[in-house]
Formats: C-alpha cells, sequence, structure tokens
C-alpha cells in the first residue's frame, strides 16, 4: 500500500503490544509472587 | 492488622521467605544512583530541545509576500519562506526543482538544491527553507521543501449517489 | 465475575476495537484526494495523541487529589504515576508515528517546528516526572514532590494543543476540535476517525488500571518489607 502507512501501524502495534504484554507478565508475576509466600509460611506448618 | 501468614517469616535454616516478596530488585543505593543519572540525562535533553526550539524560532518564518516586503532587510541571510506553489511553473533540473511561490499577489522564484518530498505538486502549500541568492535578486535558493498539507481529508472517490444526482 | 475477570475482558474489547479500527483504517475507508494512502495515518496518529494528554489530565487531577488535604491518600499517587507511564507510552509513539507521517508528506522526519518542539519537551518533562520519583526514597516525599512536578508538567499540555494557533507552524490545525468545531473530515472517514479516538481511549484505561494494580501491589510489598524492618529491630511482634 504505501510503506510508510505500514510502519506507523506496526510503530503503534508494537508499542503498546508490547508495554501490554509487559503489564500482564508483571502483575502475574506479583499475583505468584503473594500466593507463593502464603504458601511458602504454611508449608512448615503442614509437616509439624 | 496483618497476621505472620499474610507477611512471610523466616524459615528454620535461617532463611527467609522475605526474599520470596515482590521486589527483588537491586539495591536501593544502585536504583537511586542510576535513577540520578536519569534525572541528568532527563535535565540535559530538556535544555537540548529548548534550545533547538529557540534558536529554530530565531529562524524567521515569512510568507513570500512579507519576504520581499522586507527584503532590505533580510539581504541573505537565511530563513522559511511560505506560499503555494504556482501551477505551470515546476520544472525538474539537474540537482533539483525550479517553481514559483505565490503569497497573495506576490511570486517569487524558487531554485531548489536536492529532492522534493513526495507530496509536492503544483498548487500546494509548501514551505522552502534558504536565502534571497543575492542582495538584489528575487529569486530564493532553497535546500529544503516542506509541504504544509491542510487539515481538510476528502475522500478520492467520492460515493456514487452524489454522482448519480449529478451534482459531480 | 470477581474483578480480575471484568478487567480482562475490558482488555479483550479494547483489543477487539483497536483491530476493528485497523481493519477500517487500513483496507475500508478511502485513500484522501491529497495524501492519497498516507491519510490513513490520520486514525491513529491524532488518537494516541489524545490519549497522551488524557493520561496527564489524570495524571493533574490525581496529583491535586493528593496535595489536597481532605482527599489525601497514597492511591492518588500511584495512580497519578501509573497514569503518567502509560501517557508516556503514547507520548513516545505520538513523536514515532508523527514522524513517519511528516517524512513522506512534508518531506523530513524531524523539524524544530512549534507542534513538534512542544510535544517532545512533553515526553521529557513526564520522563523527569518519573525519574524524580525514583531519586526520592521517602514515600511522602516522594507523593508531594511528584504531584507539584506533575502540575508544572502539565502547563506543557495546552501549550502543544495550540502551538499550531499561537506559532507558525508546519503542522495542520486541528480537524475536528478547531476552533469553531466544524470538523473538516466526513463520512467513514469521520467515523473511523471517531472510532480510533475510542478505542485507544480504551487501550489507556485498561492499561492505568493494569499499572495502577501492580503500583498497589509494589506499596503492599514495600510496606511488608517496612515491617521486617521494624519485626527486626523490634523482635517478634
Amino acid at each position: 500500500m504505501n510503506g510508510y502507512v505500514e510502519a506507523g501501524y506496526a510503530a503503534v502495534t508494537a508499542g503498546l503490544g508490547s508495554y501490554a504484554i509487559w503489564l500482564s507478565v508483571k502483575s502475574r508475576r506479583l499475583r505468584e509472587a503473594f500466593v507463593r509466600v502464603k504458601v511458602d509460611d504454611e508449608a512448615p506448618k503442614q509437616g509439624e | 492488622m496483618r497476621t505472620e501468614s499474610e507477611l512471610g517469616g523466616y524459615q528454620e535454616d535461617g532463611s527467609s521467605t522475605w526474599k520470596e516478596l515482590p521486589g527483588g530488585r537491586p539495591s536501593r543505593k544502585k536504583v537511586k544512583r542510576s535513577a540520578v543519572a536519569a534525572v541528568f540525562v532527563v535535565v540535559a535533553a530538556l535544555v537540548f530541545i529548548l534550545y533547538k526550539g529557540l534558536s529554530s524560532a530565531l529562524v524567521y518564518f515569512y510568507t513570500a509576500q512579507q519576504a520581499i516586503a522586507d527584503k532590505a532587510q533580510l539581504g541573505t541571510s537565511t530563513f522559511r519562506m511560505e506560499g503555494v506553489v504556482v501551477p505551470g511553473t515546476v520544472q525538474p533540473t539537474a540537482s533539483g526543482v525550479n517553481f514559483s511561490v505565490r503569497f497573495d499577489h506576490t511570486v517569487v522564484p524558487v531554485v531548489e538544491i536536492g529532492a522534493p518530498p513526495q507530496l509536492f505538486q503544483p498548487s500546494v502549500p509548501v514551505v522552502v527553507v534558504g536565502h534571497f541568492s543575492t542582495a538584489t535578486s528575487d529569486v530564493f535558493l532553497s535546500d529544503q521543501i516542506l509541504v504544509k498539507h491542510s487539515a481538510n481529508y476528502v475522500a478520492a472517490h467520492p460515493n456514487r449517489i452524489k454522482d448519480a444526482g449529478g451534482s459531480n | 465475575m470477581n474483578r480480575r475477570r471484568w478487567v480482562a475482558v475490558f482488555g479483550a474489547f479494547a483489543l477487539t476495537t483497536v483491530a476493528i479500527t485497523y481493519v477500517m483504517g487500513l483496507w475500508v475507508t478511502p485513500p484522501d484526494v491529497f495524501q492519497g494512502n498516507l491519510v490513513r495515518l490520520i486514525y491513529v496518529h491524532p488518537a494516541v495523541a489524545w490519549v497522551a494528554y488524557l493520561a496527564y489530565g489524570v495524571t493533574s487531577l490525581s496529583s491535586i487529589a493528593y496535595l489536597w488535604k481532605k482527599t489525601r491518600n497514597y492511591k492518588w499517587d500511584l495512580l497519578a504515576a501509573s497514569s503518567t507511564e502509560v501517557g508516556v507510552v503514547f507520548t513516545a509513539l505520538t513523536l514515532i508515528t508523527g514522524s513517519i507521517w511528516g517524512r513522506p508528506t512534508w518531506g523530513v522526519w524531524w523539524t524544530w517546528d512549534a507542534r513538534l518542539t512542544t510535544t517532545a519537551l512533553l515526553l521529557v518533562l513526564y520522563l523527569g516526572y518519573l525519574a524524580l520519583r525514583r531519586v526520592t526514597e521517602d514515600r511522602e516525599q516522594r507523593a508531594k514532590r511528584g504531584a507539584v512536578a506533575a502540575l508544572i508538567a502539565f502547563i506543557d499540555v495546552p501549550i502543544v494543543h495550540q502551538s499550531v494557533v499561537w506559532w507558525k507552524t508546519l503542522h495542520q490545525s486541528a480537524t475536528v476540535f478547531n476552533a469553531d468545531l466544524n470538523p473538516k473530515i466526513h463520512g467513514e472517514m469521520a467515523w473511523t476517525l471517531l472510532l480510533g479516538f475510542l478505542s485507544f481511549t480504551a487501550v489507556y484505561l485498561w492499561m492505568v488500571i493494569k499499572r495502577y494494580e501492580i503500583a498497589k501491589a509494589e506499596m503492599a510489598a514495600e510496606e511488608q518489607g517496612i515491617e521486617e524492618a521494624i519485626r527486626e529491630r523490634v523482635g517478634s511482634l
């Protein structure tokens, strides 16, 4: 169509896409880390 | 209050689950040092942009009409000149393109060295960057053409109902 | 449905509207009389720029909410920081798409023109805000300084918007939000433009919600870290 048009749309897709992925990954990791702390803390008790 | 189980705690071997808490980032000192560096970079960028913006604002921006009116004062100094490409004057040359720009009733011949942009064509408003060739000549020597397009957008293929109505 | 579900569903909605905007912008809408296919960039560039303004507007309002004693709460500070970060992403994309559009139409990737210069300034000012937050360790100080810095940076937003009116510039004036509110674009081109604004606004909302949740979780972790320090000094609570 026109290299510039594709480049513009691609830039927006890449920029927003990578930021969105970073947000998703980071929020999931945080959530899991919070859960892990709880589990780790409870684990020894189960062994008692 | 949070209970101990929510907060994590110390394991029997002396390690603690605190370390598994989110935020296992580099030490605060390191973070702070890089942040200070970032602030410096930002300030430097700020100064650079302001400098470029202001110094570019100092390169005068005239319409073709104003340029001719202030010619005595302008001499051969560099400035930006705005006007519309006069149809029928565009002549490609070996080094670029020759044409005339008009603003109101003033026409100024332009000699451009370098390739014009994709949208350059007769009747478009342009801004040319350069200077008058001599203090007495009206010919403007330009090394850059910028096409100033309007904020109007019109479909290239107007819809067919209009055609059928016979208005086009 | 729980809150997390709602956020996910909203994210999918935002993604869908962007996809529709792309299809409309790239294939359905007609080329422009003068610009040809290049006009298709109008469906993304101004919308992305609008979101940057919106983001900084949210930053300013939440900064005011933090500074005002009656509403003072760290949550406002976190929202301001989150919105700024998203705004910075959108400002950078505004500059990139503008540059890509400028090359074939004006003939240059960049020029130190009023609109471009003030937009570049906007990006750097808010990057400065984010950097300042990182330098300041004390939470209250960080929130206060940040709020003041955010309000100072916001001065540039109306300047950017009015730059095409105040100075002679290469950039065209507003197509829709012009002085007499007389749109200079019509038909499906106008509808797609509007859809672009809505879809990128939806993307902004989703991003700011996600970023705010991350900031809140990090603050919770930080709070627990402080409690840890107290615990070490005082012994078991």
